[in-house]
């Protein structure tokens, strides 16, 4: 049966758009494949993450935000510093950036454009599923959404579970006991509720160190992104448990006092980077097998505006990391900071699409078929918007 | 002691405080009693006491927070902050306080079907004073007047992106090449009148859209620009510069006789009256009151009135009194987190030590108000915080995911074992005080064996009885 992948690998011209070509046959034999989608709301300014240090256009775009320090990766793109930890990741392939990367659906709206990305569609509907639980319902993989509701990209008709740290301390057993008996007759609620207390045991049990709890049991103190990264990986690296885990972050939308090496971003950066560090150690064998994507709904405005910050934008940068990624490499092509090359002539153009990202996993990692990819999660997605190369 | 006393306390309010039940001898009546204006004030707790503004006041606050920088700037903010956490620990006061409940729940309803959240930045600081002037002394009359009055708010137009909204052929449009915000009509359309199913396409959101130019926040520099005739106190004005000229069209009809201000309205009172707005509306009230799959009979004895009416709200309000679908089963909703702490604040709270005079919240030491808020984060419902202009989901699967369940039991637990001390007495009676027949055998005997007096008082909040309504 010859399937569209197939086609496309069969000398597919170079494109319109570079940066994809012919799949590569030999991507990693993943046995058991895992998928971590960690979501970055609030529109991650993508020139600050992986500043083009390389682009003529990158200092007057950027005045007085221009980071005077970077991690370099290529002859065009550094990492923040706060990100510096993820230069040996690049080094040893199992890092790949997108600078140039989008939705398809051209707004800068947060909540609209946060829909699409997450119900893989190409405008806003908000009553719709996620894609990613479009593909579960019909591959029967399990999935957990680390944070206390299930985002939208994990919503619909298949059952997720859902996990957040404590925040206060522990209720009794004997309690929790006559609670689970007293909701027996609720079929619901009981379901419900006995899934939550088998999700909290197998992250305490899973903590040898005892250190997790140690951490949430703090008054005051909220969980950082590396908590949330630690907890997902204790879920995924259980040969029971589920292999789809959506990591939530906020606080992306920095639109004054943004700072550059110090300041709002420069933190939430330190803390997506202790975040993606967390994973491989924490999924131990596991890691070989496993692909995390960090995406955001939209870029920011390729210049400053008048509060040191950036205003919402169009193209922005997504991270894939894993053990099971070919990376050391930008996916999708730069445009350029140069007045023509920005989009609306304010924000970096797109030259990808973040559903060509996610297909080129769902297909290539999670050995999907195409009518799961094409039919369910991202319709309307056409097969040369996959991307290539990198899993 | 009747069963129906628990149901009107439990379903159309926010719950009984001890023994309240055997204190209402006509549960209709005395629902019915509570649909009058001064219901709305029934709670005791006057603005000036809890030191709430007007929006004037927060708008012009709200401006100048814009215009700052640095410093002054994160000052402003956390004002604004200070004043969302003042907001919404009156709003749960309020409730928590009230003699006519069913109105507050109205209100909350209501509020929630117009969503204004605080996702947006310098929305913190009006979304609490978008309840009290918009929604609050506004849902006794009809629905299209609510519609209006929500619409208007400034902070609707704010939040819905409305207020920088120009028609590109508009006088204004001409010389800035602004353009329209499409937000505001599209939300209008499908969140607050005839819904994704009411056939509307691209064309009428453009159509209402430009329709609505013009229509945007009062600011002391562009007030020479504004026509006296429509602006209103909270803060809405309406600049003729930025409307679109020309025909429009929603739903077949169209708007080109009137022109101005006026052309929105008249749309809007349109939109109120279709049948289609007639279903969703009535639809989303008999689900919030009968149940996720509301009765079939239930909704269309809603749909007829309205449309009799003309939209009229209080007709609805009394059949929801009135008609046995509402009162047949003991529980028919699980419980959203806001009307859980409420009613366990009812359910526990020291009432003889109620503070009177200026500022009740400072009296009341911030604790009891504010520990309100941080449960409410804690359990995943901040006050005005709805993550889209959908509002807050009313189905039981939007609030019972596996962790939600989890984290309520443990709220539960620390709500019991802190009390424990202060509440005299069999934890049982108080739980016959509270549930009266909804308490079932089991829930009764776990508590019985309880190894504490407070974990006795944790089974009854957490028991299925005391988490749906």
């Amino acid at each position: 049966m010859i399937t569209r992948r197939q086609v496309i690998g069969s000398g597919l011209a170079g494109g319109a758009l570079a940066g994809l070509g012919p799949m590569g046959s030999a991507f990693a034999r993943s046995k058991d494949p895992r998928f971590v989608f960690v979501l970055l709301r609030g529109g991650m300014d993508g020139m600050a993450a992986l500043p083009p240090y390389g682009d003529p256009g990158y200092e007057r775009a950027r005045g007085e935000l221009v980071l005077e320090k970077a991690v370099k990766l290529d002859e065009t793109f550094g990492l923040h510093p706060n990100l510096g930890r993820l230069k040996p990741y690049w080094s040893r392939g199992e890092l790949a950036v997108a600078p140039a990367i989008a939705t398809p659906y051209r707004d800068r709206s947060h909540f609209d454009v946060q829909i699409v990305l997450e119900t893989g569609l190409e405008t806003p509907k908000p009553n719709s599923d996620g894609w990613l639980n479009r593909v579960i319902a019909q591959t029967g993989h399990e999935a957990v959404a680390i944070g206390h509701t299930v985002p939208q990209i994990l919503n619909g008709q298949a059952p997720v579970t859902s996990w957040a740290p404590p925040r206060m301390p522990g209720a009794s057993p004997t309690y929790l006991e006559s609670l689970s008996k007293l909701y027996a007759r609720d079929q619901n609620l009981s379901e419900a509720f006995e899934a939550g207390l088998r999700a909290r045991n197998l992250v305490e049990m899973r903590d040898d160190a005892g250190q997790m709890n140690k951490n949430f049991g703090k008054k005051g103190s909220r969980p950082k992104l590396h908590d949330l990264a630690r907890a997902a990986s204790h879920f995924l690296r259980d040969p029971k448990g589920p292999r789809i885990a959506v990591v939530d972050s906020a606080g992306w939308d920095t639109h004054a006092n943004q700072g550059t090496l110090e300041g709002r971003l420069a933190r939430q950066l330190l803390f997506l980077g202790q975040a993606l560090d967390t994973f491989k150690g924490e999924l131990g064998q596991v890691w070989d097998d496993t692909v995390i994507v960090a995406a955001t709904e939209f870029g920011r405005t390729a210049r400053i505006n008048g509060t040191k910050g950036t205003d919402h934008g169009t193209g922005g940068a997504a991270f894939v990391m894993g053990g099971a990624v070919k990376g050391g490499k930008i996916l999708g092509e730069w445009p350029g900071l140069s007045g023509k090359g920005l989009y609306e002539g304010r924000d970096v153009l797109p030259t990808a699409d973040i559903r060509g990202l996610c297909a080129a996993i769902l297909l290539n990692h999670m050995k999907l078929d195409d009518q799961i990819v094409f039919g369910s999660a991202f319709p309307g997605l056409a097969d040369r918007a996959v991307l290539g190369q990198f899993v | 002691m009747s069963l129906y006393s628990y149901v009107a306390l439990r379903r159309f309010g926010f719950g009984p405080t001890p023994g309240q039940a055997d204190t209402i001898r006509d549960p209709q009546g005395w629902l019915h009693n509570q649909l009058t204006i001064g219901a709305e004030r029934a709670h005791g707790l006057s603005d000036t006491a809890l030191r709430l503004e007007s929006s004037r006041e927060r708008l012009d606050r709200l401006m100048a927070a814009r215009r700052a920088t640095g410093k002054a700037k994160m000052t402003a903010i956390d004002e604004m902050k200070k004043t969302l956490f003042r907001e919404a620990a009156s709003r749960m006061m309020r409730a928590s306080h009230s003699n006519a409940p069913f109105y507050e729940r109205l209100v909350w309803f209501w509020t929630n079907h117009f969503t204004v959240a605080i996702s947006a930045g310098g929305l913190m600081g009006l979304a609490g004073v978008y309840e009290r002037e918009a929604i609050r002394p506004n849902i006794l009359g009809k629905f299209e007047d609510l519609l209006l009055a929500a619409v208007r708010h400034p902070a609707m137009l704010v939040y819905l992106d409305q207020a920088q909204s120009i028609g590109p052929n508009s006088q204004a449009g001409k010389v800035n090449h602004k353009g329209i915000n499409e937000n505001l009509a599209r939300e209008i359309l499908e969140l607050h009148t005839v819904s994704v199913h009411g056939g509307y396409t691209l064309q009428d959101i453009q159509g209402l859209a430009k329709m609505l130019t013009g229509w945007s926040v009062a600011n002391d520099r562009y007030m020479r620009f504004a026509d006296k005739a429509h602006s209103t106190r909270q803060g809405f004005a309406y600049y003729p510069v930025n409307h679109e000229p020309g025909e429009k069209m929603l739903l077949g009809r169209s708007y080109s006789a009137i022109d101005g201000y006026e052309e929105a309205e008249k749309a809007l009172r349109d939109l109120a009256r279709r049948r289609d707005t007639a279903r969703f509306v009535c639809t989303k009230l008999a689900r919030h009151f009968a149940g996720d799959r509301p009765p079939g009979s239930l909704v269309k004895a809603l749909i007829d009135s309205y449309v009799d009416t003309g939209g009229a709200l209080k007709p609805l309000y009394r059949i929801l009194i009135e008609h046995d679908a509402v009162w047949e089963k003991p529980m028919v909703k699980y419980l959203q987190p806001l009307e859980l702490i409420v009613s366990t604040f009812r359910a526990l709270a020291d009432y003889e030590d109620w503070p009177r005079g200026r500022d009740i919240l400072v009296k009341l030491g911030r604790k009891e108000a504010y520990g309100m808020i941080t449960s409410a984060d804690l359990l995943g419902q901040f006050p005005y915080d709805a993550k889209s202009p959908q509002g807050w989901a009313d189905i039981a699967e939007a609030w019972r995911a596996p962790e939600a369940t989890v984290v309520r039991a443990e709220w539960a637990y620390e709500a019991g074992m802190r009390s424990a001390r202060r509440l005299e007495g069999n934890p049982v009676h108080l739980a016959e005080q509270l549930l009266g027949p909804l308490l079932d055998g089991p829930t009764r005997r776990f508590m019985e064996r309880a190894e504490s007096r407070g974990e006795a008082i944790a089974l009854m909040l957490a028991s299925p009885a005391f988490q749906h309504r």
